[in-house]
């Protein structure tokens, strides 16, 4: 392979982000091309060098630090408190503890429902037997 | 960036000073992430803002799954990621004049190296600075970033390779990398 034809590779190369396949042809030509093995070198520089950034703080504006603090005591003072989450497992655990206690009110919750229903049909029936008697 | 699960948890029980001490903890290394993919300090200082009040609101979706800082800087990029976007969408360039110069003689190597590296970063296309600090920066895989940028893992790699071409062109522009040999044809 020429030179050209792997250097749009070699930046990926220099961080192994290639497909293994593309890296084993680029490393043959690396291997016997001093130049590109030059090139590979600076841009494994610039990687470490960005690599190295992490460690390293950019200085924020000196206002940023109350205005964020700010920010964050206005939360508390309005109680705008998250929720907590609860776990699906203590949900789950919960509910089998109480099957029982859950069942007996769904039961009323259902009987009352249907009575409700009940009392509102007869309601109306009763309402429309008078509109039509006048 | 250090953030114990810890502290995270007493901001979710809503412990006083708390969430405090979080931002006390955290803000310099989001707004370092947040600065290199914005690229000036006034937006990077609104996004800082703004990452803060979803970090709140995200507390109660946060369950230890992921390590704390992790989490922390994902909702950072994703606001940075986005003032981007409408920057972009918006036409809005950065001025590239506004970090200034720093002279690197007198350094050591590494020092040299990340101070020419942090101007730089800032000369190059919102998108391909932003792929190129949050994979080789902050560890991120392509497949992450392309995800969050909503684009192809292969555009992002073809943004990363031509943003590590570039930087290190800027390099050896700044004197910093030793230029490369004359380049020869080879078979």
């Amino acid at each position: 392979m020429r030179c050209e034809q792997v250097l749009p590779y070699l930046a990926g190369y220099a961080g192994g982000d290639l497909r293994p396949d593309t890296t084993r042809v680029v490393a043959e030509h690396v291997g016997g091309c001093a130049a590109c093995r030059g090139e590979v070198a600076r841009l494994e520089r610039v990687r470490g060098a960005l690599v190295a950034l992490a460690a390293r703080e950019v200085a924020p504006p000196p206002y940023l630090l109350d205005a964020l603090l700010e920010q964050a005591q206005e939360r508390t003072a309005r109680r705008i408190l998250p929720i907590v989450p609860v776990p699906p497992a203590d949900v789950v655990r919960v509910l089998q503890e109480n099957r029982e206690v859950i069942a007996q009110a769904a039961g009323a919750a259902l009987v009352a429902a249907g009575a409700a229903y009940a009392l509102w049909r007869a309601l109306r029936g009763a309402r429309r037997a008078a509109e039509a008697a006048t | 960036m250090q953030l114990p699960r810890e502290l995270v948890e007493s901001c979710q029980r809503g412990e006083p000073g708390a969430f405090d001490e979080l931002v006390r903890t955290t803000h310099r290394a989001v707004y370092s992430l947040v600065y290199r993919i914005v690229g000036n300090h006034d937006d990077a200082a609104d996004c800082t803002q703004d990452v803060y009040v979803r970090v709140w609101r995200g507390l109660r979706g946060f369950r230890g799954e992921a390590n704390a800082a992790t989490w922390l800087y994902r909702i950072a990029a994703n606001v940075a990621l986005t003032h981007v976007r409408r920057r972009a969408r918006a036409g809005i360039a950065v001025d590239p004049a506004e970090l200034p110069a720093t002279p690197v003689q007198d350094r050591s190597e590494e020092q040299a190296d990340a101070e020419v590296m942090e101007r730089a970063l800032r000369t190059l296309p919102p998108q391909q600075r932003s792929v190129v600090v949050l994979k080789d920066v902050y560890g991120w895989s392509c497949e992450e970033i392309a995800k969050k940028m909503g684009t192809t893992e292969g555009a992002v790699k073809v943004r990363l390779f031509r943003a590590r071409q570039r930087l290190a062109a800027a390099l050896q522009g700044e004197g910093v990398v030793v230029p490369m040999r004359r380049r020869r044809k080879s078979s």
